[in-house]
């Protein structure tokens, strides 16, 4: 699924320069024309500035931006943005107000068709996308008579009936709920899936991005660095701030009676609830560190199931003068816990002590 | 009466279809800062504050046999008529169609180009559809404001029936002659059409999208 390497046909950006007094940005990569980059970091850092540098909309002097190829900017040299192959996603307002949903769906399509001159999209098509997105009985609504839901919704089926090569999307889900979210994020995967472009989102939330991106464009002070590894760009082990790590698993058996499923870490066995993963293959575990509880005998009959043998690697205390956070090695991969200074008094937890680690919850990400 | 009537509603519209054009294409050439723009604004509100007369004294000036326009030969004529009413009537139109095309957020113009309209189509899908009320209570304006003129239309046009002699213009012979009571029918006529006009204005002047915000079932659901 993750490609290796840079394509030169993908999205080549290079962008030097000041945004305002106290933001600049910076970039200097390029990325293949096919697969999901997340775009991570800070508010403020410049996210949506540089979508709207690649949509267009806003217009740097000193950029470089070719797509596929095709030179969009060089400088003075512009292409704009109603020419370029590309949809856009953004936080809210995705809609015209005097159109319905399906005049707004309509009108990207008609002019898409028109500049690729291609013939207008099959009936089929349509109902097909309708039907994934759910919005069959929004489409003669005006935008002020939808939820926010579904404006997005009529939005993401927008991008996905126009099939652009480069698909922006600007925190897509940020103006909903959590339920809302969670609802909202499998249609991002099902454009991920249906699309064969370059999807660049941007994105708060690490999880969202664990389960969809293929790499990640990290972005710091508006300077921002592709890499191909979300994992040790997402959740550093270096540092103890990262309360969440990654843990491989394979998945070895159901339980479908208990509605759960059999993990095997390195010939030990957990028990999570089954989301549907094959028998046999591997998943990536997200767990947080203040799931992790510490134990220095082998609990017994305790509502907890996943215990693991551990060694504590490090111990770091943390800055709020309560809690202490404690690096663990699980078979060779390593993992967090977050406890209280008291109970590292209490268990007289040092180096290389060994102990059982108990997991309260993992999410699985991929 | 009847003639006039025709003469002047013939005017009103002609006035109007023209107007709406012309302001339209003046706001869109304009640049939207700087000295220029100041200074073609003001001028374009001149007709607000001057005495009708002074307007149609100069227009008299440019288009009398003397003048730098009189090959033409417009003065006296119906079509020197509705010069002068375009340019009387004209910040009557363009102030309305202004300002609900500079209500437009720019998000909705960045919408259309992503979905691939260049900035004709912009013009034709956006800007058309969303201040379309503001064009509408222009052209009611301009129309009613363009029934209702005297000063320029006496001194540019002078006062020849089935030529010149509009509505306001034969009131004023009406009652240099002494008949009131076709006087009293004029004046009622043209009080009454001006309060319609007036009235069916204020209907668009707020804008159709606010309402519907502000209360979605404004209109009745979905359609």
């Amino acid at each position: 699924m993750r490609e290796v390497g840079v394509s030169t046909s993908g999205l080549a950006l290079k962008i030097d320069c000041e945004i305002n007094a106290k933001l600049k940005l910076i970039i200097d990569e390029t990325l293949p024309a096919q697969g999901l980059c997340a775009i991570y970091g800070e508010s403020g850092a410049g996210k949506t500035s540089l979508l709207r540098a690649i949509a267009g909309l806003n217009i740097y002097s000193e950029a470089y931006i070719s797509f596929k190829g095709e030179l969009w900017q060089d400088g003075a040299r512009f292409k704009q943005t109603h020419k370029r192959n590309l949809a856009y996603v953004m936080q809210e307002a995705n809609l015209l107000p005097h159109l319905t949903a399906k005049q707004n769906i309509l009108f990207a399509l008609k002019r898409r068709n028109q500049r690729d001159q291609k013939s207008t999209c099959a009936n089929a098509d349509f109902q097909k996308v309708i039907e994934l997105m759910g919005v069959e009985g929004c489409l003669d609504r005006y935008p002020v008579q939808l939820s926010g839901g579904e404006k997005q919704r009529i939005a993401l089926a927008r991008a996905l009936l126009t099939k652009p090569d480069l698909l922006l999307l600007d925190e897509p889900l940020s103006a909903l709920d959590d339920n809302r979210k969670a609802e909202l994020l499998p249609y991002i995967e099902l454009i991920k899936s249906e699309l064969q472009s370059c999807i660049l989102y941007v994105t708060h939330s690490k999880r969202e991005l664990a389960k969809l991106a293929d790499r990640v464009l990290m972005v710091e002070q508006g300077r921002y660095t592709l890499s191909e590894d979300i994992y040790s760009s997402l959740f550093p082990r270096n540092t103890a701030l990262a309360k969440e790590v990654v843990f491989a698993a394979k998945v070895a058996a159901k339980e479908s009676q208990w509605g759960m499923q059999v993990l095997d870490i390195a010939g030990r066995q957990i028990r999570l609830k089954d989301s549907g993963e094959k028998i046999g293959s591997i998943v990536n575990l997200c767990i947080s560190a203040k799931d992790v509880s510490l134990s220095l005998e082998r609990p017994e009959r305790s509502s907890i199931l996943n215990l693991l043998p551990a060694t504590v690697i490090a111990l770091q205390e943390m800055p709020d003068d309560f809690s202490v956070d404690i690096l663990l090695d699980v078979s060779g991969q390593q993992l967090w816990a977050s406890i209280s200074r008291f109970s590292v008094q209490q268990m007289s937890l040092e180096l290389g002590l060994n102990l059982w680690v108990q997991i309260k919850a993992a999410a699985i990400v991929a | 009466m009847l003639e006039a009537i025709l003469l002047s509603a013939k005017l009103a519209l002609l006035s109007t279809v023209l107007l709406v054009f012309i302001a339209t294409f003046i706001y869109l050439v304009l640049p939207k800062q700087g000295i220029l723009q100041n200074l073609v604004n003001t001028v374009m509100m001149l007709p607000l504050v001057l005495p009708p007369t002074v307007i149609g004294f100069y227009l008299l000036l440019f288009l009398s046999p003397q003048g730098p326009l009189a090959s033409w030969q417009l003065a006296f004529t119906f079509e020197g008529l509705v010069i002068g009413s375009v340019i009387y009537s004209l910040p009557f139109v363009y102030q309305p169609i202004r300002n609900s095309i500079m209500a437009i957020e720019n998000s909705h113009y960045e919408l259309a180009a992503i979905m691939g309209a260049g900035p004709l189509d912009r013009f034709f899908s956006v800007t058309l559809p969303l201040a379309k009320n503001g064009f509408i209570a222009a052209a009611i304006l301009g129309f009613a404001h363009t029934l209702g003129e005297f000063g320029v239309i006496l001194m540019i046009g002078g006062n020849i029936p089935g030529e010149t002699q509009v509505l306001s213009v034969l009131l004023y012979e009406l009652v240099e002659v002494g008949d009131y009571a076709s006087a009293h029918e004029l004046s009622a006529l043209l009080l009454l059409s001006s309060f319609c006009l007036l009235l069916l204005m204020s209907r668009f002047s707020e804008s159709w999208f606010a309402k519907e915000s502000a209360n979605p079932t404004f209109k009745g659901g979905r359609n």
